[in-house]
């Protein structure tokens, strides 16, 4: 129940930072969004509708009623509710962040175990030293050197990021190059912060108790740490999410993809501020929502922690 | 990379006599105050280094292969891809170092003082700063940017803006750690001011734990900075910038593709040196300073 | 969250590899999978996104090329000859003072989605909509001289005008202004909404519009001319020309539209798969000088400016041969085409001297583009050029919705553009010089000394008379030079072996009707 009440805090407040978003526009932002054949009236009529005649904080409470019925205002560019707009592109994103953070996950999850595992190792340093070139190179230049390899040299993979095409297997031949360059930049972070989760449990008091005790070393590692670092790797996960949202805008631009991220610079473009305001929203509520979600699978996994 | 130090035995260990000469025999660490002497070099001295303008151009060698003439070959307008690369590192340089020197000033005081307050300040501020985390920081960087028009300035004020909550969180950590230690009480009862306990004692023992995130944020920056002016809404060209540079070389990848190569070869180097420096630094700090930082993305 | 992460989870290394495995073969599956593209939708690439396709207010390559299939004009261009044929009006004629043109429409036609016949209505419908003050529409001057519209009957349209105009038929071609509106579609769904709710009389039926990543048109079967061989077209939005370059090879799109990138154009036509075609463009892309805007006002500015741009390398240089030498607005492709014409060669002595005469040195130059390549980049050498001879300058990219803004409001110092359009020389000459076409139009240079020509050239009816004021006209535009044309335009577009039958215009623009699939 708290956390619900917490979540409803957080999502005022991030209409908030949303409502200000707009407002960080020098000049009139109705006369900055609107286009070339802008009347008088149309500009008087967004500014009516954004509420920009009246008092700041009677915008700011009209926005957030509005913003808490789900209603973002309209796109300048299609007329469209912005929400709407948002949402058919969300499925696309959904696709692209999901099959990332899966692989991310399978990839950096066991890489980090192994490497703390194994720490001073070989094994160890190659990780490490993978994981550090992974979270060093912009992800967006490795989506251009990956098409350049995967899509040009060697015709693996399709170089456009999605295809117009409805059958299922087309569309993730499609998603496997973005998903993977995705995926392996998330999976970099993720190991490194496994690895030193689970290096972390591994110097706590009860495995030097369980070692002491001659509990074998592989029962330690996998029964005892290894459950204990499951948190930590949880919270890894939780906020690696919102990490890799922002790499998927880049990723989606290498690819030609549609979703949030294309859609979202499409209406930077076009001065669609509405439409601006309206991704980022979801976006950063598709970030709460993982993380909240998260939060109550710790206490089931967690006896420790209770969700009250 | 080095190994951590055995866990258990950080904790009751005293603090050496001269912690630089440990960090100097971290190999990563070295490696990386090595590559970051020389970026910043490279950035002080590219008027002399430089073998050509940033912009200056000649259509009549526009996409030459690299030759002695032109180490790293030119881009579409016939600049030199080497001088710009030069040239790039200063602004790259300037907005790690604006970034970095902005959102840990406020990032710092707003946690110091949210994790030194407690109680319903804390509760507030830190409220809001999750509220802020919850938005995925290149994202905000790209709206902030976008309502205020890409200029160097605004790239480096809306990549602050979205960080300092990244080190605002991680410093409060810190400081509620740091904040029930015998020493801090005992200030008090010595009838020491909150500002100056908070002056005098807490904030100089969360500097360590602070200068990782440091490198952090200062890695993030530049690879925002990097994907913003690939997106275009970066520092205006034609001025060179590592990700103007990336950005003018996407179009010629095929033909000349050393151009965006080494470009995010440039990137790259300078964030691996960055998270080496960082990754050292962690290794010697407190366990427990070690968990808030390597949490930090 | 698709792993179920829990407590029980025991990773062993054999399990570790499994689960590696497992993921690569997730993602290898699609390897495996046969290509089950539909048969006859056809997909063609485009470099941004469209925004408008109500024929009043349409502007940019993109939008007049998906709108090219979705309306017809009373006439239409031969896509391959330029010959002006018929669309909508089966036959035409002209009283003997030459100011009452009667056409007769087709019987039949019929509205997309429902909206009923098309009546003689309709086309006075469409052409008033575009001369009223109100519509705001950029192509309002082209239209000047119709004094009224008349539908006489259903498919009788009368069209009267104050003097005799030897380019009426230009004017009314299947091309922006000239595209026929329904009016109850256009009442019904409001002007606003109507820009991304079009219905036309054309071979394709506008489906549905993914903002940022593409457009999808469907074939009319019911089409007057036929229905067309393919059944659905997609214009996907790929901004990144090597990026399309790789799918087009990789047969991911069949249509490469608006092909620039030299380098590219190069790798295309080494390629087997592909078929690049290639045509002299009508336009020509200019530097617009804003004479109301400080110093530009001194024709000595203007001159030192041209003088100061190196052109030639320009072309040599950056398109690597692939644009063509432009001596004015009007290219070789227009019958009234001269070299005869003031000309500026790259000198940037003679530039600093008229500066220095102007007393106009070092003063700040603002170079506008729309952030579209090779646009977008042209300014960069042109500003390098332009600081040799003492000027400052400032570089400006704008997304399409702001930059139209910026000329819409005349304050604009600078821009580059091309006035894409028919083989008419009054839709270049009229659109950059006369004052009739701002506000609102495209003459931001605010030029306002070709007027009287102009009217005088379409007023005769004796084509070499006519062709010898036009004349006139360029050699007084290229003396004043508030239009410095940069190159002329050579238009590419590439093409999958599979696709047959396309015929490249040189309009810059793509149209499919006549396009099949052959396996």
């Amino acid at each position: 129940m708290r956390r619900l009440l917490l979540m409803g805090i957080t999502v005022i407040g991030m209409v908030t930072v949303v409502f200000f978003l707009l407002r960080a526009i020098p000049g009139d932002p109705a006369t900055y969004m609107l286009g070339d054949y802008a009347t008088e009236e149309a500009v008087a009529a967004l500014k009516a509708d954004l509420g920009l005649d009246r008092p700041v904080h009677e915008q700011y409470l009209t926005f957030v009623g509005r913003a808490l019925t789900g209603d973002m205002g309209n796109s300048v560019v299609t007329g469209q509710p912005a929400f709407q707009e948002v949402l058919s592109s969300l499925p696309w994103s959904a696709a692209l962040a999901t099959s990332g953070i899966v692989i991310a996950v399978l990839v950096g999850v066991p890489l980090g175990v192994l490497s703390a595992v194994r720490q001073g190792t070989f094994a160890d340093l190659f990780v490490m030293l993978g994981a550090l070139v992974g979270i060093s190179f912009p992800v967006f230049w490795v989506g251009l050197v990956c098409i350049l390899l995967f899509a040009h040299e060697i015709r693996l993979f399709p170089a456009l990021g999605a295809s117009s095409s409805e059958d299922l297997l087309t569309q993730l031949h499609h998603l496997a190059l973005p998903a993977l360059v995705l995926g392996f930049s998330v999976a970099a972070y993720i190991a490194r912060l496994t690895r030193s989760a689970m290096l972390e449990v591994l110097g706590q008091d009860f495995v030097r108790v369980a070692r002491a005790m001659g509990i074998s070393e592989t029962r330690i590692v996998y029964w005892l740490a290894l459950r204990n670092a499951l948190i930590p790797v949880l919270a890894v996960i939780g906020v690696t999410f919102a990490w890799s949202l922002g790499s998927a805008i880049l990723v989606e631009a290498v690819f030609s993809r549609p979703g949030l991220g294309s859609m979202i610079l499409k209406a930077v473009f076009a001065r669609d501020y509405q439409l601006v305001q309206a991704g980022v929203f979801v976006l950063a509520f598709a970030v709460v929502l993982v993380n909240t979600t998260l939060d109550i699978v710790y206490g089931l996994v967690d006896p420790r922690v209770s969700v009250t | 990379m080095k190994t951590a130090p055995v866990p258990g035995a950080a904790r009751s260990r005293p603090r050496p006599p001269r912690p630089w000469l440990r960090y100097l025999r971290h190999p990563g660490f070295t490696t990386g105050l090595v590559v970051l002497v020389v970026l910043a070099f490279v950035a002080v001295a590219a008027p002399v280094l430089a073998p050509y303008g940033p912009t200056e151009g000649d259509l009549m060698r526009t996409l030459a292969q690299p030759s002695a003439t032109h180490l790293l070959g030119t881009d579409q307008y016939g600049r030199d891809v080497l001088s710009r690369l030069i040239w790039g590192t200063r602004i790259s340089m300037q907005v790690a170092l604006a970034v970095v020197v902005l959102s840990l000033s406020f990032g710092s005081i707003l946690g110091a003082v949210a994790g030194y307050a407690g109680g319903w300040t804390e509760r507030l501020l830190m409220m809001g700063n999750d509220i802020l985390l919850a938005f995925p920081g290149f994202l905000l960087a790209l709206a902030l940017v976008a309502a205020r028009g890409s200029s160097l300035e605004n790239v480096i004020l809306a990549v602050s803006i979205a960080y300092t909550p990244r080190v605002a969180a991680v410093m409060r950590s810190v400081v509620i750690t740091i904040r029930p230690r015998p020493f801090i009480e005992a200030s008090h009862a010595i009838g020491m001011t909150s500002f100056r306990v908070l002056w005098r004692h807490v904030l100089p023992n969360s500097l360590p734990p602070v200068i990782v995130v440091t490198t952090v944020s200062a890695a993030t920056a530049i690879l925002a900075e990097a994907g913003l002016s690939f997106l275009g809404l970066g520092v205006q060209p034609p001025t060179a910038t590592w990700g103007n540079v990336i950005s003018d070389g996407q179009g010629y990848i095929t033909t000349n593709p050393g151009i965006s190569l080494s470009a995010g070869l440039c990137i790259s180097a300078t964030v691996i040196a960055l998270n080496l420096l960082g990754d050292g630094l962690r290794d010697t700090l407190d366990p427990q300073m070690r968990r808030y930082t390597s949490r930090m993305l | 969250m698709k792993t179920r992460t829990n407590g029980r989870l025991a990773l062993t290394r054999r399990s570790a590899l499994f689960l590696s495995a497992a993921t690569l073969l997730s993602v290898g599956l699609g390897l495996a999978s046969p290509r089950a593209d539909a048969a006859t939708e056809l997909r063609v690439r485009i470099g941004s996104d469209i925004g408008n396709l109500d024929p009043a207010r349409i502007f940019g390559i993109e939008n007049q090329t998906v709108a090219g299939h979705l309306y017809n004009g009373l006439v239409k261009y031969d896509q391959a000859t330029n010959e002006v044929v018929p669309d909508l009006a089966s036959e035409w004629s002209v009283s003997p003072d030459g100011k009452r043109w009667t056409f007769k429409l087709r019987d039949g036609v019929t509205w997309h989605k429902g909206y009923g016949p098309l009546t003689a209505d309709d086309v006075k419908f469409s052409l008033e909509r575009v001369l009223d003050p109100n519509t705001k529409s950029r192509y309002a001057g082209q239209l000047e001289g119709i004094t009224s519209v008349e539908a006489a009957d259903p498919l009788t349209v009368v069209v009267n005008l104050a003097a005799p105009n030897a380019g009426l038929l230009n004017k009314l071609t299947a091309f922006n202004q000239g595209w026929v509106v329904s009016r109850k579609a256009v009442t019904e769904i409001g002007d606003e909404k109507y820009a991304m709710n079009p219905v036309g009389t054309g071979p394709f039926v506008f489906d549905s519009w993914t903002a940022g990543s593409q457009a999808v048109i469907v074939a009319n079967k019911d089409y007057f001319e036929g229905a067309p061989k393919v059944d659905s077209v997609v214009f996907r939005i790929i901004k990144d020309e090597t990026a399309a370059a790789i799918a087009l090879e990789n047969a991911e799109i069949d249509i490469f539209f608006a092909l620039q990138s030299p380098p590219v154009i190069d790798r295309l036509k080494k390629s087997d798969a592909v078929k690049v075609l290639s045509r002299p463009a009508n336009h020509t892309i200019n530097l617009v000088l804003n004479t109301t805007v400080g110093p530009l006002g001194d024709v000595r500015v203007r001159k030192a400016i041209a003088h100061g741009i190196n052109r030639e390398a320009l072309i040599a240089g950056y398109f690597k041969g692939t644009k063509g030498t432009a001596y004015s607005v009007l290219t070789s492709s227009f019958p009234q085409y001269t070299e005869s014409v003031p000309k500026y060669e790259y000198d940037p002595q003679k530039a600093k001297a008229l500066l220095a005469e102007a007393g106009a040195e070092g003063f700040m130059l603002e170079l506008v583009s729309v952030g579209l390549s090779p646009y977008d980049q042209l300014v960069v050498p042109m500003a390098s050029d332009l600081e040799k001879i003492g000027l400052k300058t400032k570089i400006t990219v704008l997304e399409r919705g702001a930059y139209l803004q910026a000329r819409g409001k005349g304050e604009i110092m600078t821009c580059i553009t091309g006035v894409v359009g028919p083989p008419d020389p009054d839709s270049p000459l009229v659109t950059l010089y006369h004052t009739k076409s701002f506000p609102p139009g495209l003459n931001t240079s605010r030029y306002d000394q070709v007027d009287d020509l102009l009217a005088q050239a379409s007023a005769e009816l004796d084509e070499d008379k006519r062709t010898g004021i036009y004349r006139q006209v360029l050699s007084k535009t290229m003396e004043d030079v508030p239009v410095l044309p940069l190159y002329a335009d050579q238009l590419f577009l590439a093409h999958t072996n599979k696709v047959k039958g396309l015929v490249q215009n040189s309009l810059f623009t793509v149209h499919v009707y006549s396009v099949s699939f052959s396996q």
